[in-house]
């Protein structure tokens, strides 16, 4: 058996991807596209998050902690005002204690630290919920 | 005053007093009742007697004047010629007297007397002879002619018959009305008589009175013809008035009288004495008093005796029943007859006294045992202290040879790290060649090992004082056991040129249930002090099965020097034997064979000694197997090999693997640096779980090797959150605290194995090498990444990133200038976070410098920096150009 297991098989899971950096964005999209995955949402303040969130409802939500004017543990606040049950992964360039520590007291399923290798992500992905044959 | 007395007093009081009252006032209604009845009775026998007089009086009076004014005397005394009158009327005129005489019997004599008081006329119904014609001497004659009245009434005594009479008188008138004489009518008193002796009673006084106070009749004969007292007759004639009773002391008798008036001037008065009279109403009055008297005396009584009947009596009864309780008769129950309050209270008290004789006999039964109790009681104290004095002496010892063991332990633990350090440095300065320096190296592993020997027994002996020593049940394979024996013991008797044997008398249990790793540790010990005590001769270990009892038995027997049936009694004792100069000469830490013993007890199996000073030692170790199924074999089949895969010299690759290594002790950190060395395995070491969770998050590792202590943030918490982060990669704890019950703890919680401090390098290289292999890609995220970058989409966006970067140093140039360095550090935070997954990690580092730098103001470092940075991208891009 190849040591690629199958992941193009189709996950409709919505996925919202909240980073201000387009570059970021992209990127994710594409990591993501590549694990299967073809519904994305994307947002770049909080604003715009919590917009999206109620609009369309995503299954998972990967949150840039770091974003231009707001800090993204405000948002997951406010996101889990909305849904305790949210699903959220916390994406930052740092990996500090203090906001590890501060994202799991808020109950976020994964930390990626950028850049983040593809190992990372569907670890993290895993621990959100998603199952990968043969991982 | 006794109750008694109170309530008799009490109902005197009560019930006497008003009838006293009563009883008074009965009585003195009934005396004056009785004299008016007595006055009444008088009055009305008075008014019938006067009644009766008087119309006896007017009978006469009239019956007188019809004679008189009768034609025969009218005619009789007109005729003035005696002759004449004599001859023609006499014989008439007696006729006419003679029926008056028969109508009125009473009538006894009819006379017509002349104005000079001579008889002219006579008619007597009597035979008696007439005395005396003349009657001028009479007392009617001379009080008639002292009167007007026509009509005069007097009593007096008849001369002729001597006796008392009534002589009733009418003057006559001739028919030329001149006074002519009188026409007197002597009457039987008897009609009076009878009346007058109609009296009350005995003592009864009946008169009557003239109007001069003259008693013309009266019951008592002896009154008549006497006058009155003048202040009695004026009364007389006052109450004839007012009708009064009169209260007169009269005859030398205290009396009453009652006056009535008669016709004729007469006055009846009739009187009873008073003594007489109030004599009926004095005996009613005895008998009311009496009466009364009776009554008080009898209702007093019979309340009083109805009380002492009903209270008093009861009373009298608790009372004398409480004394006797009182006295301790608690037998005593009075007899509850009555469904009244004081049947209820006997029966309270019956219960009272019961539940006191109940606990009376409970303080008897106590006071009974309580001597036995305090006997006992004294006993086990006496016994206590003596406990109490074996124990302190007990304790006293222990702590005395706890003191002492601490003592040689310090030495015991001194002496091979005087050693450690003695030859460590003579290595490092002195010594010259590599040969002397081996030498030396050897002897401080040896003492290491010596040491680290000690420190486990050490360990071993106080888990096992403290209870807290695992015991594992499981399979224990018998043939591997016996292997590891002769390796053990094979090397160190060559070593020492003493012949080693070991037998097996077949059958033999294959396997059974047990602790291997302790059974082990026995069988090492007890091997180990025969070859240690054994300088010539031979180390043999014979086993056996005893079938008979179901016992595995070693008998480990050695040619040594043997123990003194003194050094035999202190074989066992863990701080006793501590025999500094043993040990020191022979090694060890002299604490196993305590330590063997306690764990055989275990192990359900018993070591026992025989020895000889001098000849040698036969240590038996015997299991007792009978509470399992054992399978016999009647010889060796199949030869287990130690695994001897895994050995520090075998070379373990690792170049593929990434490992991180939480660890704070720098030292540590060497050693295991030191260990990983030839395994050329890429690691990363970090001082503390904070750390290690951070770069753990940030980059892959295939492994993680966790120290449990450590400051900041223990391994433990650093664990737990890695995987609630979804870390699935192998975490192996290390711990200097290898208590069983810990490690399980530290496996539940994340960790995947424990390797025990100080390391032992065989044992991290088979953890390595399992979880490692476990750990074998099963995904090729490196072929993951390729197709993801060698993608257009990606390359697209490396494009846009590579093509921004010249602009992004212009920026940041131009930040610098402004000395805007929030918005600096925040687009070099951005350079960071994207540069890496863009392919251009060699900017990372320095984009994070800039970062951090700008948020410090630190101005020198951010220029430094920048400059460093745009020569890099430069030269990167010159380069990418160039191809």
């Amino acid at each position: 058996m190849s040591n690629s297991p199958n992941l193009n098989s189709a996950r409709n899971e919505k996925v919202l991807i909240v980073d201000d950096s387009r570059i970021m964005r992209d990127f994710l999209r594409k990591m993501l596209a590549e694990l299967g995955f073809n519904n994305f949402v994307e947002a770049d303040s909080a604003q715009d998050t919590l917009a999206k969130y109620i609009s369309e409802q995503p299954k998972l939500i990967f949150l840039d902690i770091e974003l231009d004017e707001d800090d993204g543990l405000a948002v997951f606040e406010q996101l889990l005002a909305i849904d305790s049950q949210v699903k959220v992964a916390i994406v930052s360039a740092h990996s500090t204690i203090d906001n590890v520590k501060k994202a799991m007291g808020l109950g976020a399923k994964g930390f990626l630290v950028k850049p983040f290798s593809p190992k990372k992500l569907i670890l993290t992905l895993k621990n959100m919920g998603c199952e990968f044959k043969g991982i | 005053m006794k109750l008694s007395h109170k309530i008799l007093i009490f109902v005197i009081l009560i019930i006497a007093t008003p009838m006293v009252i009563v009883g008074f006032f009965a009585y003195s209604t009934t005396q004056s009742s009785i004299k008016t009845q007595a006055s009444l009775a008088i009055k009305s026998q008075l008014q019938q007697q006067a009644i009766t007089l008087g119309s006896y009086l007017d009978t006469i009076h009239s019956a007188l004047s019809l004679l008189s004014s009768s034609h025969i005397v009218s005619e009789y005394i007109t005729i003035k010629s005696e002759q004449h009158r004599y001859a023609i009327l006499l014989a008439p005129l007696l006729e006419q007297f003679a029926q008056y005489s028969d109508s009125y019997q009473d009538f006894y004599e009819f006379r017509i007397v002349r104005p000079d008081g001579l008889e002219d006329a006579r008619f007597s119904t009597t035979f008696g002879n007439n005395k005396s014609q003349n009657e001028s001497n009479m007392l009617w004659y001379q009080e008639i002619k002292q009167t007007h009245n026509k009509f005069h009434f007097s009593i007096e005594t008849n001369p002729d018959t001597q006796s008392i009479a009534i002589f009733a008188v009418e003057k006559l008138f001739d028919s030329n009305n001149v006074f002519s004489g009188y026409l007197v009518a002597t009457i039987e008193p008897s009609v009076f008589q009878n009346i007058m002796d109609e009296t009350l009673g005995d003592t009864g006084i009946a008169m009557m009175l003239d109007t001069d106070g003259e008693i013309i009749l009266s019951n008592k004969a002896k009154l008549r013809n006497q006058f009155l007292p003048k202040f009695f007759f004026e009364k007389v004639t006052a109450s004839a008035q007012s009708h009064d009773l009169l209260e007169v002391h009269f005859n030398n008798i205290d009396m009453v009288f009652e006056v009535k008036s008669l016709p004729l001037n007469l006055f009846l008065v009739s009187g009873i004495s008073i003594d007489e009279l109030s004599k009926s109403s004095r005996d009613l009055s005895i008998i009311t008093i009496l009466t009364v008297v009776t009554m008080v005396i009898i209702a007093t009584f019979l309340t009083y005796f109805l009380i002492q009947k009903t209270i008093l009596g009861p009373i009298a009864r608790l009372d004398q029943a409480s004394k006797q309780v009182g006295d301790g008769q608690l037998t005593i129950r009075l007899p509850v007859k009555r469904n009244d309050e004081i049947g209820s209270l006997f029966s309270s008290f019956n219960k009272m006294v019961s539940s006191l004789n109940t606990s009376n006999q409970s303080i008897q039964d106590y006071k009974d045992h309580l001597e036995e109790k305090v006997d006992s009681r004294t006993l086990a104290l006496k016994n206590a202290n003596t406990e109490l004095i074996n124990a302190r002496q007990t304790a006293e010892q222990a702590n005395e040879l706890k003191s002492r063991f601490l003592a040689n332990m310090s030495h015991e633990i001194r002496t091979p790290l005087t050693a450690i350090q003695g030859f460590s440095e003579h290595a490092l300065h002195s010594a010259t060649d590599v040969k002397q320096k081996d030498e030396l190296i050897s002897k401080v592993v040896k003492n290491s090992i010596h040491l680290t020997a000690l420190l486990n027994d050490i360990l071993d002996l106080s888990k096992i004082e403290s209870g807290k020593l695992d015991i594992e049940q499981i399979d224990t394979h018998l043939f591997d056991l016996i292997d590891e024996l002769n390796g053990f013991a094979e090397p160190l008797c060559a070593e020492k040129s003493i012949d080693f044997n070991l037998y097996c008398e077949y059958p033999l249990p294959v396997k059974f249930v047990s602790d291997p790793t302790r059974l082990r540790q026995i069988l090492f010990n007890l091997t180990s002090n025969a070859i240690k005590f054994t300088q010539k001769g031979h180390v043999t270990i014979t086993l056996e099965y005893v079938e008979k009892y179901k016992k595995l038995v070693f008998q480990i027997q050695d040619t040594g020097i043997g123990m003194s049936p003194e050094e035999l009694n202190k074989l066992f004792k863990p701080f006793t034997q501590a025999d500094t100069s043993t040990t020191r000469h022979f090694g060890g830490t002299g604490l196993g064979l305590a330590i063997s013993r306690h764990l055989a007890g275990y192990l359900n199996s018993e070591i026992s000694v025989k020895s000889e000073k001098g000849i040698g030692s036969l240590f038996v170790f015997s299991m007792d197997l009978s509470n399992q199924d054992v399978e016999l074999i009647a010889e060796r089949i199949n030869i287990s090999k130690i695994d001897k895969s895994v050995s520090p010299t075998s070379v373990l690759d690792l170049s593929k693997s990434r490992l991180l290594i939480a660890e704070d002790n720098p030292d540590n950190q060497t050693l295991i640096k030191l260990i990983l060395q030839p395994t050329k395995v890429d690691y990363t070491l970090v001082n503390n779980g904070s750390e290690a969770v951070e770069i753990a998050l940030s980059e892959d590792f295939d492994m993680i090797l966790m120290d449990m202590q450590m400051p900041v943030m223990g391994g433990l918490e650093a664990t737990k959150m890695l995987r609630q982060l979804g870390y699935d990669g192998p975490i192996i704890a290390l711990t200097a605290n290898s208590m069983k019950s810990e490690t399980e703890s530290y496996l539940s919680q994340g960790c995947d194995a424990c390797v025990a401090k100080p390391i032992d390098t065989k044992e991290l290289f088979k953890q390595l090498q399992h979880f490692l292999k476990a750990q074998a890609q099963i995904f090729d995220f490196a072929d993951f990444q390729n197709r993801i970058t060698q993608s257009e989409d990606y390359q697209k966006m490396k494009n846009n990133f590579e093509s921004g970067l010249t602009n992004t140093i212009i920026v940041f140039n131009q930040l610098i200038e402004v000395e805007n360095y929030q918005e600096l550090s925040h687009e070099a935070h951005k350079l960071k976070g994207t540069s890496g997954n863009m392919g251009w990690s060699e900017i990372t580092e320095l984009a994070s410098t800039i970062e951090i730098a700008a948020n410090k103001q630190d101005v020198e470092t951010i220029k430094k920096a920048t400059l460093e940075l745009s020569k890099v991208i430069e030269e990167k891009l010159t380069r990418k150009h160039h191809e």
